[in-house]
């Protein structure tokens, strides 16, 4: 286990390296002198020729790139245009939003996903399956964005049962730690702050939830199909246990491995997702930030927003498949 | 002679096709492409108003459809904040996002078809190069990747377009890459080697042509995502540019206007993306269980 450990850490260098290495060019790619373009379009030439200076923009393309990536390294993204502010302090700052919004975004679509998939599965070609199967391909094809707005709408500004937007109702007092409201709320045991901060987090996560909780209804489905067709079933079937136990027990244990690799994936699709829900519920995570990074030609904060969603994105990977081969002992490391 | 071959070809051929009318989903699927395609093409006689007209009448801002008494004729879904027939505009945007759609998933099956078959096909160096380059493409998530890349390029419809083309590159280098390394294998493709045919017309004739069913399956639902992407990005107002009638900056201009009531014009947009995804949808699971049930899920 160790060494397959090991091992794909060492792959991953490789990716973080290519991923380091398109971040940088593409940057480089927008049209106009490099260091204007990191200066912001209203620098003063002297300030210009200084950033010329600092990264070495008028060296060969690879000494740049080296420069750069040694910054990078010590954690050193540069300072955003717009707010003259560290970029890793402020991607840093607003990490712990995005993760709590995409956390239990990917909570409710594993919890509602699996058991719509292992439902379905049981009773295939009942109306529960049909109907369940109709609405997850509805959810599939749902615009993430529309979603969040019909939301908004319906419980929000008709029915004013929740917050159109935010992280958390301002006039309550709260203090951050981890900056994951909910735990932080917790950490300080203050009630209102709880209660504002779950009020705001819940259509925001319903509408990032909605894609990859049909897309995991769907694999959970046909994986639970396949299984309940094995011979094991059978046998289990045959010796008399109830139908409870073979399908929760033993076949949904089972038909669930598969879905582990798909909620791995389904977390780029996630990330993604943030972008579109924070930015219609203003809430104040990375995927928010870098939208508007990119509507002010914020460069340096939009080429340490992709290196961060990247490397989030890999680790992500890595833990899914660390714990594909913890669940299934047939696999092997090698 | 007559019972050896001639036909066929139509005879396979027409067996997919029964196959495809048995298949609800994919029947559904084609049913709502083709209005969408008749939408598109028609949109100049069935609109019943100019979508920017210019100046724009805002006598008729937010007023709404055929639901209330205080509907402007002529206008059944509303009009938006600058007075324009919505429904004239969604009809419109059927255009605008078909057309994205093909250019873009054009892009990257051209680019892909390049990639996949120089990978596949040559193998070796070649194939790992580029295969570790569209390992590290996947590392972004699709929308952030193109989204940077308008970022570089510049906003506008055409460049969203080449953006998510580019996107997509990878996705599709990978499944052309796959069925070429399946195919190369098989003997005929040997024989053609045997018999002195070049790599140029292997490649043409041979392999592509008998790669073509994962490309349908495949182009068509990303067809779906490349919809979505575009409208994504008209939302972000990284797309589409005003006063062009696209369906997500439709919805980004109008929904904050829901506060005061006027609804329709950020719902209707809504809906006609969520259809033309869910119609494409259908009809890529469809023609995937009808053209090759190996890559049945």
């Amino acid at each position: 286990m160790r060494w397959y450990v090991t091992k794909r850490l060492l792959l991953l260098i490789p990716v973080l390296l290519g991923v380091s290495i398109l971040s940088f060019s593409l940057i480089r790619l927008a049209p106009g002198d490099p260091a204007r373009t990191i200066a912001g379009e209203h620098a003063s030439p002297q300030t210009i020729s200084a950033i010329r200076e600092k990264y070495g923009l008028d060296k060969p393309f690879t000494t740049q790139y080296w420069v750069w990536l040694k910054r990078v390294l010590r954690g050193d993204l540069g300072r955003s245009i717009v707010s003259n502010e560290y970029v890793t302090r402020e991607i840093l700052d607003r990490f712990p939003n995005t993760m709590e919004l995409t956390f239990f975004a990917m909570f409710i679509a594993v919890a509602v996903g699996a058991v719509a998939g292992i439902v379905s599965a049981s009773r295939q070609y009942s109306v529960i399956d049909y109907t369940t199967m109709g609405v997850a391909l509805f959810g599939v094809s749902m615009p993430v964005f529309w979603l969040g707005i019909m939301l908004m709408m319906i419980f929000g500004v008709f029915l004013k049962w929740l917050p159109i937007g935010g992280r958390i109702d301002t006039l309550i007092p709260f203090r951050r730690v981890t900056g994951l409201y909910l735990l932080d709320s917790l950490i300080g045991w203050n009630g209102p702050a709880l209660a504002s901060s779950f009020r705001h987090l819940i259509m925001p996560s319903i509408a990032l939830a909605t894609i990859p909780m049909a897309t995991i209804a769907r694999v959970t489905r046909s994986s639970m199909l396949e299984v309940l067709r094995q011979d094991f079933i059978r046998t289990e079937r045959a010796k008399g246990l109830s139908e409870r136990v073979v399908i929760y027990k033993h076949a949904a244990r089972n038909a669930l491995l598969p879905v582990v690799t798909v909620i791995g994936l389904e977390f780029g699709l996630l990330l993604a997702g943030a972008i579109l829900t924070e930015t219609i519920f203003a809430w104040p995570g990375i995927g928010r930030y870098v939208v508007n990074a990119v509507r002010m030609r914020d460069y340096p904060a939009v080429q340490g927003c992709l290196l961060f969603f990247a490397l989030t994105f890999v680790v992500v990977n890595l833990i899914t498949d660390l714990l594909y081969v913890l669940i299934d002992p047939r696999i092997k490391y090698e | 002679m007559n019972s050896v071959n001639p036909g066929g070809k139509t005879r396979a051929g027409s067996v997919t096709l029964r196959r495809f009318w048995k298949n609800k989903t994919a029947v559904f699927g084609l049913v709502i492409l083709t209005l969408l395609i008749l939408c598109a093409a028609l949109a100049d006689v069935i609109a019943p108003n100019d979508p920017s007209p210019s100046p724009p009448d805002l006598s008729l801002a937010l007023k709404p459809g055929f639901w209330s008494d205080n509907a402007v004729p002529g206008m059944p879904l509303g009009s938006d904040a600058l007075g324009r027939c919505v429904l004239s505009r969604i009809l419109y945007g059927s255009r605008v996002s078909l057309s994205v759609g093909f250019v873009a998933v054009g892009i990257s099956l051209i680019l892909g078809i390049l990639l996949g078959t120089l990978s596949g096909y040559f193998g070796g160096w070649v194939d790992s190069t580029l295969m570790r380059i569209v390992d590290i493409m996947f590392a972004f998530p699709a929308l952030l990747l193109a989204i940077v890349i308008v970022a570089v390029i510049g906003q506008g419809l055409d460049k969203a377009m080449v953006a998510i083309g580019i996107v997509y590159t990878p996705q599709m280098a990978r499944i052309i890459r796959s069925s070429v390394l399946y195919i190369k294998e098989m003997e005929y493709i040997e024989v053609q080697k045997a018999v002195g045919s070049s790599h140029l017309r292997v490649i043409f004739r041979h392999v592509l042509p008998n790669s073509l069913a994962p490309v349908i399956v495949y182009g068509t639902l990303m067809l779906a995502s490349a919809i979505l992407d575009c409208a994504a990005l008209g939302f972000l107002g990284l797309g589409a540019q005003p006063p062009t009638p696209e369906w997500g900056a439709m919805l980004s201009k109008s929904y904050s206007y829901i506060v005061s009531g006027a609804w329709w014009a950020a719902t209707f947009p809504g809906f006609a993306i969520l259809f033309s995804v869910l119609g494409l949808n259908l009809l890529g699971d469809g023609l995937r269980d009808i053209l090759d049930p190996r890559l049945k899920t």
